[in-house]
């Protein structure tokens, strides 16, 4: 009998990107390299669990740009493009490698695994990877989560509460279309929490979220049993907060696992290092090199001389961190036990794409991890919040306060010099919306279409991802264009419907760019639609 | 070559997109101008954007809703604020930074959305305060109508914790000189964990202040565990009822959560513990478990 639990949670999520109007549009490559590097090993490691007949719990956050990039038609078929060139490359590769033993393995094996990555994506799934995450939940085995409509950094839309509302309604709507079922909890973008937004998740049957650890640490009561079990706030939602420890070990770049020097180097990429006629087919059609996935280096050391990969040794390592996380986990719960009345649960969160794009033994690890826990020890299980809640009903109630997961654990990374311009923009035409909404209770026709238009064109804006880029200081150029280019949509499209005068072809023209949600209803942002007692609170 | 190809079917998409979008806006054109001028010119400017009544009336209505709005949040969060002091001054757990995963791929510029000048105005007098972090807030704020420019423009943070403001006197206050024409502000507040408004307005050199705008009421997180111990529980029985049913599947709207029996908010239970009274963990303690360092560390210590 296990004497506590661990929760791993895998929030899944790129922002939407999608460019009908152009082929070969790098950005694009997010979704194309995270499915290949990402979502489908994941999907391999579960499959091979449930052959196995391995027992386990995980939680996997599906955000909603993500899950409408994963089911649309353009971008699946673009994908197999993509794939196929890939595979084209990996071929060649097998090919020029046959005289150097210290690459050919690893080419044999990028060819093998993208094809299966075809095979898998294409025919297993039929181009809807989608299709995968709804059988692992069926069978029991994934609970599978939402997260907010365009991943808005929700604080700082706490002052439009239709606004945030729309965010959290329109991914229960999309979740429910594609999974049958409301979701059991929603990861907050960025774990970020603004006190009182929890009446939002409550509304729409939502369960339970998750904070930063001192989001929980710091709520107004203080939490009697710290993060190590969940907290109700006064709208009955539950909140996990996340556990620093096991973050640290995977997440740190001192003290992490994916720092190992056994594990494969990340910015060695052939789409660099080689002959520039020879791979120029498969990077940029501008002539741009990039990433093409095919990487035959260690991370070796602090320096730039790099050796050569080698899958067993990393394999090797993959298994020592797992035990080394197991063991971790496992102290941490025989300790907390002696101080619990209860099973403590370990949330861990992590960004999915952490695993197998840029930590490429990642998915090895992961799939370790859940086969040694199953089999080679019981102080822990895995469980989900859902599980966790079933088994533990009554829980302390506080409220949680302002946080995040970011640097410094509030909302600096999102608001800062390169990004601060953007809110009044934002908020602008956030508050526009609302009115608008508020002034048109039943558009019909071509207005109807256009007021839904200008949600759509909101919401993209709204999107953390662009400030986060912004932050980072690469690609900023492509985010500030996409909050630039959505607000003058917005008001374009806001002008135009005041005047009653809307151009169809660019309405037609936008419709087809910026095509997320597509049954949406701009009524979503009626002040009305927030209940009577919320609305008491504005008025 | 390719790349003359390239810049060429650029300028033409810009030529096109511009048309799109920038003629249908040019009966905004006047408004969106303004912000792009220098301070001087804002002010001449002034006057002729609040020509309409009906902004003007717009304008207190949204005021009303705000504070309004104020007093409703504080009233929630009533409870929240006491002993502030003895939360100060403590070690925090530290707060541990993450990458999340953008910038781990590839990068590249992106020629083909237009990269537009945006002039966004609420034609209202208006400042908006986020909150950054504990101590930290940013403010952006838009003058339409100035009454009196005699003076020196501040920003009057008040302390309003536990106050019904502005029907009660702030707790405190202090005021920050200010440039208007800086249109955004970041702004250090004293403390955590309190209720702050931020009134921008000119300081006559009679003393006398004069509003032009109150900003969101906001509330600065902690950044300490709160002193209060005392846990109340709730319990919700039957909500994963829905959940994994024997074969596996889900069994969507079967909770109670905003059905007929409600959530039981208001179920709070008192502790089956006893409070923190019976706590083995004692007064002032809560779960936290030892740092268990990796044995991997020591290899790779020097990263």
């Amino acid at each position: 009998m296990e004497k506590g639990y661990l929760s791993l949670v895998l929030h899944a999520h790129l922002p939407y990107v999608r460019h009908p109007e152009k082929e070969d549009i790098m950005e694009e490559e997010w979704l194309y390299e995270a499915i290949t590097e990402t979502y489908i090993p994941l999907i391999n490691v579960f499959d091979g669990l449930l052959e196995d007949g391995v027992d386990f719990n995980l939680t996997l956050s599906v955000s909603p740009p993500l899950l409408s990039m994963l089911t649309d038609p353009l971008l699946q078929e673009r994908y197999l493009r993509h794939i196929n060139n890939l595979i084209e490359l990996a071929d060649k590769e097998v090919e020029r490698t046959k005289t150097q033993p210290e690459y050919h393995q690893m080419a044999q094996q990028y060819a093998y695994l993208f094809k299966e990555a075809r095979y898998v994506f294409e025919e297993k799934y039929d181009r809807n990877l989608v299709n995968a995450f709804k059988k692992f939940q069926y069978e029991g085995y994934l609970e599978v989560i939402t997260s907010s409509a365009t991943h808005a950094f929700l604080p700082f839309f706490d002052i439009y509460p239709e606004a945030v509302n729309a965010q959290v309604e329109l991914a229960s709507t999309l979740y429910k279309k594609y999974f049958g079922t409301n979701p059991a909890g929603m990861w907050l973008p960025e774990c970020a929490y603004q006190p009182g937004q929890d009446r939002f998740l409550a509304k729409h049957d939502i369960k339970y979220f998750f904070t930063d650890a001192h989001g929980v640490l710091h709520a107004d009561t203080r939490p009697k049993y710290g993060v190590f079990a969940p907290i109700y706030t006064p709208n009955g939602v539950a909140a996990f907060g996340r556990d620093l420890e096991s973050s640290k070990q995977v997440w740190s770049a001192k003290e992490g696992y994916p720092g190992d020097y056994d594990y494969r180097e990340f910015y060695r990429d052939i789409g660099y290092d080689l002959d520039y006629d020879y791979v120029e087919p498969y990077i940029h059609q501008s002539g741009i090199r990039k990433h093409t996935g095919i990487k035959y280096y260690r991370i070796t050391g602090e320096t730039d001389y790099k050796e050569p990969y080698n899958p067993d040794w990393a394999t090797h390592k993959a298994g020592l961190h797992a035990d080394d996380f197991i063991s971790n986990r496992q102290k941490q719960i025989s300790y907390l036990t002696k101080h619990m009345d209860r099973k403590p649960i370990v949330t861990a969160p992590y960004d999915a794409e952490l695993f197998g794009h840029w930590w490429y033994e990642g998915i090895q690890w992961l799939d370790f991890l859940i086969r040694k826990i199953a089999y080679d020890q019981d102080t822990i299980s895995l469980i989900t919040p859902s599980q966790y809640l079933n088994e533990y009903k009554t829980n302390q109630v506080t409220t949680p306060s302002y946080s995040s997961w970011g640097h410094k654990g509030y909302g600096e990374v999102w608001l800062e010099g390169s990004n601060d311009w953007t809110y009044r923009h934002l908020h602008w035409a956030t508050e526009k919306m609302v009115e608008i909404a508020n002034d048109y209770p039943d558009a019909t026709g071509l207005k109807y279409e256009a007021l839904n238009q200008l949600a759509r064109e909101l919401l993209l804006a709204q999107s953390s991802d662009w400030p986060f880029i912004m932050k980072t200081g690469t690609m900023v150029e492509y985010a500030v264009k996409r909050v630039k280019t959505h607000i003058t949509r917005f008001k374009s499209l806001y002008q135009e419907i005041k005047d009653d005068n809307i151009n169809l072809n660019m309405l037609r023209k936008i419709q087809s760019y910026d095509n997320i949600f597509p049954d949406i209803d701009y009524r979503i942002y009626r002040s009305d639609n927030i209940s009577s007692k919320l609305q008491r609170e504005l008025i | 070559m390719t790349f003359l190809i390239y810049s060429f079917l650029v300028a033409i998409l810009g030529i096109i997109l511009y048309h799109f979008f920038w003629e249908p806006e040019g009966k905004s054109s006047t408004q969106e101008a303004k912000e792009t001028l220098n301070e001087e010119e804002i002010f001449q400017e002034m006057p002729q954007q609040t020509k309409t009544k009906s902004n003007l009336k717009f304008n207190t209505k949204r005021k009303n809703k705000e504070f309004k709005e104020g007093n409703n949040k504080l009233a929630v969060d009533w409870e929240v604020a006491e002993d502030l002091s003895t939360n100060l001054n403590r070690n925090t757990p530290a707060i541990e930074s993450i990458t999340p995963n953008m910038e781990f791929f590839s990068t590249h510029d992106y020629p083909e959305l237009a990269d537009y000048d945006l002039n966004t105005n609420f034609n209202q007098n208006r400042v908006t305060a986020l909150v950054r972090d504990s101590y930290w807030v940013y403010l952006y704020w838009e003058i339409n109508q100035l009454f009196e420019v005699d003076g020196q423009p501040i920003l009057k943070v008040l302390d309003i914790t536990n106050k019904n403001y502005p029907h009660c006197d702030a707790n405190s206050f202090f005021t920050v000189d200010i440039n208007l024409e800086a249109t955004n502000w970041y702004l250090k507040v004293p403390s955590a964990n309190c209720q702050y408004t931020v009134e921008l307005g000119i300081q006559k050199p009679s003393g006398e202040f004069n509003l032009i705008a109150r900003s969101n009421y906001f509330r600065t997180p902690r950044d300490q565990p709160s002193d209060k111990y005392d846990p109340e529980w709730m319990t919700i029985d039957g909500i994963f009822q829905r959940s994994y049913q024997a074969d596996g599947t889900f069994n969507a709207g079967s909770s109670p959560l905003g059905g007929e029996q409600g959530l039981g908010v208001g179920e709070y239970i008192s502790s089956p513990l006893g409070g923190y009274v019976s706590s083995p963990l004692g007064v002032g303690e809560y779960v936290s478990s030892p740092y268990i360092s990796s044995p991997m560390n020591d290899k790779n210590e020097d990263w």
